[in-house]
């Protein structure tokens, strides 16, 4: 008769190869701005897969297809969302003014449904407890708050202070447990030589001795081997043993 | 680009093997070889009930019996499970009835089980 347990590893490994390229397919936008309706288009998504996998008093293929209609529905949307303003607006509503000038917009604030005590509590999390310092907070489409001191109130920068800096840079990695990245090398403008003398003057003579290495936005080479030399090593543990 | 060649490609046989495991249980449900003639072994048994030949019908019904077996084990991932349980519960109150030397019974199994096997898959 039927070997479930083969047939639940058989579905399993479908639903979630499938489940990997659509997420793939689905951009950083799905992962990075989740909308209310986001958020429940994952779970309903994630749900069909879950049933994909477990659910033998059903065909495999009806559920895959459901899951396929819900990424190829999503996919129509994004593209319509990105080539249409208002569709966009509709789709994924817009951001709402809540404060104004350390003035909360009541009215506002009713429309979208949250109460004066979860704005305070979004205004904590933004490390802002004092409504008055508020000059602007909006509500995003993804149910975050975005907060906009009063002017007196900004954190001061070396622009303000006329201070000279030097320019922002990215960090960028070079050897990954003992692996070196030859394309990330090459587009810092660096080559193996210059790279073996670096290594050379941290103490490290071999490739696999290091466990991260990346070129710092100041041209530094930052190196961490595997083999730390700690003396003096914390352990904030409550108990002795693996835990 | 070759890679991203491969990088496109692979996802696209993965689902064609994909859909092939999970559509093809109408295709595999029809004999490959020689031991899992099911269907036909079962329209035997009705032509060999109708005739009232039991030792026939009997050898009949352990040979259907063994051929699902078969033929259960390559399209289990295309098909409910629900239907496949019933499809061998069918066979097992045919076995019965061909012991039990009910034609009736038989006989009504024997649609029961055409029509089963019609929308298996």
């Amino acid at each position: 008769m039927m070997e479930e347990t083969i047939v639940v590893i058989v579905r399993a490994i479908i639903a979630f190869f499938t489940l990997l390229i659509y997420t793939r397919l689905l951009g950083k936008q799905q992962m990075g701005n989740l909308t209310y309706f986001d958020y429940i288009n994952g779970i309903t998504i994630g749900s069909i897969a879950g049933t994909l996998a477990t659910d033998l008093s059903s065909k495999a293929l009806a559920h895959w297809m459901g899951l396929t209609t819900f990424i190829i529905i999503t996919i129509i949307f994004q593209y319509l969302t990105l080539k249409n303003r208002l569709f966009a607006k509709v789709v994924d509503s817009e951001p709402t003014i809540v404060i104004r000038d350390g003035k909360i917009l009541e009215k506002k604030l009713a429309g979208i449904r949250i109460k004066k005590d979860e704005l305070m509590m979004l205004l904590r999390q933004k490390n802002i407890f004092d409504p008055t310092r508020v000059a602007y907070a909006i509500i995003e489409q993804d149910g975050n708050i975005s907060v906009l001191p009063k002017a007196e109130y900004q954190p001061v920068t070396p622009f303000d202070l006329k201070i000279p800096v030097n320019p922002a840079g990215i960090t960028t990695e070079l050897i990954v447990d003992g692996i070196l990245l030859k394309e990330n090398l090459n587009q810092r403008g660096k080559d193996m030589d210059w790279l073996l003398m670096q290594l050379k003057s941290q103490g490290v003579q071999d490739l696999k001795e290091v466990s991260f290495a990346a070129i710092l936005p100041n041209e530094q080479l930052y190196v961490d081997k595997f083999d730390d030399k700690l003396s003096d090593m914390v352990d904030i543990g409550d108990y002795k043993g693996p835990f | 680009m070759t890679r991203k060649w491969l990088i496109n490609l692979v996802p696209v046989i993965f689902f064609i093997i994909s859909i092939s495991v999970m559509a093809g249980g109408s295709v595999l449900k029809n004999p490959l070889g020689e031991n899992d003639h099911v269907f036909d072994a079962v329209q035997q048994i009705e032509h060999h009930a109708k005739n009232e030949d039991w030792t026939q019908a009997r050898e009949r019904a352990r040979y259907a019996v063994s051929a699902w077996e078969k033929v259960v084990n390559r399209i289990q991932f295309s098909v409910e499970r629900d239907h496949m349980i019933e499809i061998s519960g069918t066979l097992a109150r045919i076995q019965g009835g061909v012991e039990a030397r009910d034609k009736n019974a038989i006989l009504e199994e024997v649609y029961y089980f055409y029509d089963l096997w019609r929308n298996l898959g």
